[in-house]
């Protein structure tokens, strides 16, 4: 694993340095439209709730001088410990999260090699739960949510159409437990009488964008 | 029972900003009271010369709109609001995912059940902000009330995990649109395009309370002075006139109301451009009347706004200072006396003139006849315990008069009536059936020193009702007050 690790940072960092070395030494600006592929980890900050792999894909606008919009579809899967966040008779498992994001980017810089920016913005979280059990149908499962993201990034601009983005993002999930099947409408179940979960989720993300 | 006031005062100035419109001088209509708060913030520098005001208004250069940097800013007022609620006030409201929008879309619209305050103030202040962003990007008031619709849609179908409700959308957009625009307005009267230094802060802090959005691209765009799209620079030198009047205990005698209370009160009257059509240039709400009022107890603070603008106008201005303006006017009013309440949001057709019975005496007289769309009143029959609501919707017929003698700019005399008929409609609980409401206020002011004076008021209030499957009754409601006014 460690060396898997360590493999894959000496490949990126050689692809940084060819990439830098043919890149012209003014870039311009940022461009109106990318594209970007990313991957990384996440670490979900609920007790019960371990880490894992998270991956990611998306378009970015630019929208102003130093804002911009991007829309993301990422996927991750953690481990569920049994009764994890005090959910009684959750048994042991993976919950699955597919995000669509809506973040806004605010940059602190506007032109350079090296471009800060903060993310705010929403994401529609759809929660899936498996339990390890694959003979035991589960039984429940988390409720779909509207979450707050939060963070910030830097993307080093290898040349006008590429650059190497990295970020650092809460994804604040507040959600519970259901028991299936529903029997009625989500709205018509009172969420201050749950058993609150805060998955909140920490995670970096390292990836490419692709600037037209 | 004989109760007496109490004396205070607030000072407020007499000044114009940039000028006079152009046609109050040249039509020799007399001169009326104007108020600007530019005399009183320090680093500022002098009124302009009276000369000076007699100049045409700046005329407005070509403003950039952005209508898709006012909706993503809509946008973001619902999403920044809604992250408040959801992460610090953990409101149930705020749960929201996918799933709750596509049963918002699939169920459509209800009626509202929230409290009487928060469905009737709370919701047009939300509504206020939208407008803000709509005028802080260029858009005129029909685009800014556009965008009002379009947050208030967004905000009922999307951010809410409940079915989306058609008064919140009503009160939202007409309240926001009313409330939107004066703000905007004040806030440009307030503000000053070379202002530096402590004067500059005063004036962007105030101008923000007035027009928030407009305050924070502002700050966020690096204070451009020289934007054309400068909010409100088209309207420097518009006519401001209006007093403040505070009072304490007041008299007020009802049978059905257990006799006599006292509660104090604190009151203004702001009119913008001049209810006779001086200032009017065929904009909404170029002229437009605020009237406010607070007043403590018996039970708890009673609110009360009646605000109208005119959509629409035409001026017709007569020899020797008569003058006449035929409007189509939008109505915000928000009236608490008690445990009376009406509000409601309404349009009107209506009438003003003024008249000059001599170089220094004029009367002001206005009518208006309308719809009232969506109002809502206090239920008797409700039970308080049992229902977070206590109060029925309806629509019906609004009318109102006023009358007003002035003297050298010092406004002695005046009444104003107004009704409501109300057709209350039997939607989500309410009791159908059909009321009446009539507020009558008299006032008698006299100067005392400069623009400080004294004066008497009685108001009367009376509401009949005649609900279905309850009997009929009617409560009455007379109050005196002797107050401190300034008027400027």
């Amino acid at each position: 694993m460690r060396q898997s690790a360590r493999r894959q940072g000496t490949g990126l960092v050689v692809v940084l340095l060819l990439a830098a070395g043919v890149a012209r030494a003014d870039i311009g600006g940022l461009k109106l439209f990318s594209a970007q592929l990313d991957s990384g980890a996440v670490f979900v900050k609920e007790a019960g709730f371990g880490h894992g792999w998270r991956y990611g894909g998306g378009v970015f606008f630019r929208t102003g001088k130093r804002a911009g919009v991007e829309i993301l579809l990422e996927r991750f899967g953690v481990p569920v410990e049994e009764d994890a966040g005090g959910e009684p008779g959750l048994g042991a498992g993976r919950m699955d999260m597919t995000s669509l994001l809506f973040n806004q980017h605010l940059f602190f810089l506007s032109k350079g090699r090296i471009l800060p920016y903060a993310i705010m913005g929403v994401g529609f979280c759809f929660i899936g739960y498996s339990p390890d059990d694959a003979a035991v149908l589960p039984e429940k499962d988390f409720v779909d949510r509207l979450a707050l993201q939060l963070g910030g990034g830097l993307d080093f601009r290898v040349s006008s159409g590429l650059a190497v983005c990295g970020k650092v993002r809460y994804n604040m999930v507040k959600t519970w437990v259901e028991d299936l099947p529903r029997t009625e409408p989500i709205r018509e179940t009172d969420p201050l009488a749950q058993n609150m979960l805060h998955l909140y989720g920490l995670e970096l993300s390292l990836g490419l964008k692709f600037s037209f | 029972m004989g109760i007496s006031t109490i004396a205070l005062s607030l000072f407020l100035g007499h000044i114009a900003v940039g000028g006079l419109p152009v046609d109050t001088a040249a039509s020799g209509a007399p001169r009326l009271p104007s108020f600007s708060l530019a005399a009183f913030l320090p680093g500022d520098s002098a009124p302009p010369p009276a000369q000076k005001a007699a100049d045409p208004p700046p005329q407005p250069r070509p403003i950039r709109k952005r209508p898709l940097l006012a909706a993503a800013e809509v946008a973001g007022i619902n999403l920044g609001v809604w992250a408040v609620l959801h992460y610090v006030g953990d409101a149930f409201y705020s749960y929201i995912s996918w799933e709750t929008i596509r049963d918002n879309f699939r169920d459509g619209f209800e009626w509202d059940r929230s409290r009487y305050f928060v469905n009737f103030y709370h919701h047009p202040y939300h509504g206020y902000l939208y407008f803000s962003a709509g005028r802080a990007n260029g858009l005129n008031y029909w685009g800014s009330a556009l965008a009002t619709l379009g947050g208030s849609l967004m905000w009922e179908v999307v951010m809410e995990k409940y079915r989306p409700s058609i008064n919140d959308l009503v009160t939202t957009t007409a309240g926001g649109c009313v409330y939107g625009e004066i703000g905007y307005r004040f806030s440009a009267l307030v503000r000053k395009k070379d202002a530096r230094g402590l004067g500059r802060i005063w004036r962007e802090a105030v101008g923000t309370i007035l027009d928030p959005i407009g305050g924070v691209n502002r700050l966020l765009n690096g204070r451009k002075d020289s934007d054309p799209g400068l909010p409100g620079s088209p309207d420097a030198g518009r006519i401001l006139n209006g007093e403040v009047v505070l009072t304490g205990p007041v008299v007020t005698r009802s049978a059905e109301l257990a006799g006599t209370r006292a509660a104090p009160l604190v009151g203004f009257t702001l009119n913008y451009g001049d209810p006779a059509g001086t200032g009017w240039s065929g904009h909404p709400f170029d002229v437009f009347s605020v009237k406010g009022r607070l007043r403590w107890g018996p039970d708890r603070p009673h609110l009360s706004l009646f605000i109208h603008g005119a959509l629409f106008g035409k001026k017709f201005a007569s020899r020797g200072g008569t003058s006449h303006f035929l409007g189509l006017y939008q109505h915000y009013e928000y009236y608490g006396l008690d445990t009376l309440r009406v509000c409601g949001t309404s349009f009107t057709g209506g009438w003003s003139s003024r008249f000059e019975f001599s170089p220094d005496v004029a009367l002001t007289a206005s009518a208006r006849l309308g719809w009232l769309g969506l109002g809502s009143s206090d239920d008797f029959y409700a039970d308080p315990g049992g229902d977070r609501r206590s109060y029925n919707f309806g629509t019906g017929l609004t009318s109102a008069a006023e009358v007003a003698i002035a003297a050298k700019g010092y406004e002695y005399f005046s009444v104003i009536w107004r009704h409501y008929g109300l057709y209350a409609l039997a939607v989500s609980g309410g009791r159908a059936g059909r009321e009446s409401w009539d507020i009558l206020q008299g006032q008698v002011n006299v100067p005392v020193w400069e623009k400080l004076g004294v004066g008497f008021v009685v108001e009367y209030c009376g509401r009949r009702f005649d609900f279905k499957d309850y009997p009929p009754g009617s409560r009455r409601l007379v109050e005196a007050r002797a107050f401190v006014s300034c008027q400027f």
